[in-house]
């Protein structure tokens, strides 16, 4: 088990109905889930308890099978293997460059100047970045910035990939590359989840889907099996 | 105007060189500017013209409104250097100060000689100091400033925070933009008042959005491992040039040796 949540409650401050209500779930190696739920279901937050930005008001994440410390050093650990991709870019690129950018977690993982520039070097290429690496971030375009975001999260090799929304302000063709960069993410070892609304991708890309409606799941199971339900879905506001 | 600025700096044709050869240039050239007589001073500033119009490519005519928005506030402060006030009965005391004068009794109005020489110090050295400036501007994107401080041993909170507020610029830009938009969208700036309303709620959602921004920006920062320092690595991609090097530092000598002569001279 890579990552479990068990009878897990969150609550935002200042929402006085809970986000998430008893919610569990386990993630496994190897496969790619996908998230799917109308807008306000939790999948948000699920993702951030991940991650660990976020301490649930009840219940246990796990990690490999011990559960998360909330402790400043626990959570670099933890933020190393869990990579988190927004759904906004903007909330995610710090730096004024690309490569800048890139180098960000490196430098805070405290890697050598050596590493670091041949770690870079690799992600440039393989996100097909090479070009713009040192170009001013605030100028590059929201395909462009989805782009580094994802590659700001994969140069710290993680295992386990969670995409917030990754389809979001991209165009069809966007969409095709992305796929193809997952696919090569995920062949490389990494477990991949997705929160998307976008359910013709869900059904030809994921392994497993996870259905959630109002802070809970109320369905996990194979795409095929998921997307013949469709009375189901409906009521869920998803067909 | 700032983007504008920002995106020069990015695409001009001096990037290449190495952004402290830049700053160290114009910082030579401030220095001078200061101290030379007005025509080194003019030189300055046609030789400035040349690099940032010729070399790096900037258009003439953005460099030139640049160049006019400080000059516009400069021309406003001349005449209180130009014009002195006595009265009809003391002018004698004043009378080899006056260039041209007229009675408005029982005052008297004049152009002084002194105050036209330093109108003239004042607008050469300032117009010569923003050129040095605008060289920086142009040529030298913020954030390898940001860089030449860190080298230069500035604190890190100093540029850490000078690089946030780079980067917040352009989202709180791109907030009013969105925001200006849909409210134009919705014939929000009709008429005065209802322009005003608008422009006072903008106010209120920017100060909301931004709040909501700087916080998601927070846990942005949290999910790449942030541990309170905001350290990156770049790699240089600068080459310098020795025909641009040749020519401002034999340039530079022969404005210094200019200076040298004037004040010899005099």
């Amino acid at each position: 088990m890579l990552i479990s949540f068990e009878q897990i409650n969150y609550t935002y401050p200042c929402n006085p109905k809970p986000t998430l209500r008893e919610l569990s779930l386990e993630i496994t190696a190897g496969k790619r889930y996908a998230v799917i739920g109308q807008n306000g279901c939790g999948k948000t937050t699920l993702f951030r308890l991940a991650n660990g930005l976020y301490q649930p008001s009840g219940g246990t994440v796990r990690w490999n099978n011990q559960p998360l410390s909330y402790r400043r050093p626990a959570l670099y650990q933890l933020r190393q293997q869990v990579g988190l991709v927004f759904q906004n870019p903007e909330e995610q690129l710090v730096a004024a460059t690309v490569e800048e950018d890139l180098s960000y977690g490196l430098c805070n993982l405290g890697l050598p100047d050596s590493e670091i520039e041949q770690r870079v070097q690799q992600t440039l290429k393989a996100f097909e970045l090479t070009d713009l690496a040192d170009f001013p971030v605030n100028y590059l375009s929201l395909g462009q910035k989805k782009r580094l975001a994802i590659a700001d999260i994969m140069i710290l090799r993680p295992r386990l990939l969670l995409l917030d929304e990754p389809t979001a302000y991209l165009d069809p063709g966007q969409v095709r590359n992305l796929r193809q960069m997952l696919t090569t993410i995920q062949a490389e070892g990494t477990t991949l989840v997705m929160a998307t609304h976008d359910l013709n991708f869900v059904q030809d890309w994921a392994d497993w889907v996870i259905v959630m409606n109002q802070g809970q799941i109320v369905m996990e199971d194979t795409p095929t099996a998921v997307f013949s339900r469709q009375h189901f879905l409906k009521t869920m506001g998803l067909s | 105007m700032h983007h504008q600025i920002d995106a020069l700096a990015h695409t001009n044709q001096l990037r290449s060189l190495p952004p402290e050869h830049k700053l160290g240039f114009a910082a030579a050239l401030f220095v001078l500017g200061y101290l030379a007589p007005a025509f080194v001073q003019l030189l300055i500033v046609l030789w400035l013209f040349i690099w940032v119009v010729r070399y790096a490519q900037i258009p003439a005519k953005i460099y030139l409104e640049l160049l006019l928005l400080p000059t516009s506030f400069l021309l406003l402060s001349l005449p209180t250097l130009l014009v002195g006030i006595s009265t009809v009965a003391t002018f004698k005391n004043i009378e080899p100060d006056v260039v041209w004068g007229m009675a408005v009794k029982p005052l008297y109005l004049y152009l002084s000689r002194q105050g036209i020489e330093q109108a003239t110090a004042v607008f050469t050295r300032s117009i010569a100091l923003t050129s040095c400036l605008y060289f920086i501007l142009l040529t030298i994107p913020t954030f390898e400033l940001i860089r030449i401080l860190q080298r230069l041993g500035c604190p890190p909170l100093i540029t850490e925070l000078m690089g946030l507020m780079y980067r917040f610029i352009f989202i709180l830009t791109g907030t009013v933009g969105e925001l200006l938009t849909a409210q134009q969208s919705r014939m929000g700036y009709g008429t005065w008042r209802i322009g005003m309303r608008s422009l006072s709620l903008l106010i209120g959602q920017l100060l909301q959005r931004t709040l909501n921004t700087y916080h998601q920006l927070s846990l942005g920062l949290a999910a790449r491992g942030y541990n309170g320092d905001l350290r990156v690595w770049h790699s240089r991609r600068y080459k310098p040039d020795w025909r641009y090097a040749t020519e401002a530092i034999a340039g530079y000598l022969c404005l210094l040796l200019l200076t040298g002569w004037h004040y010899w001279r005099t």
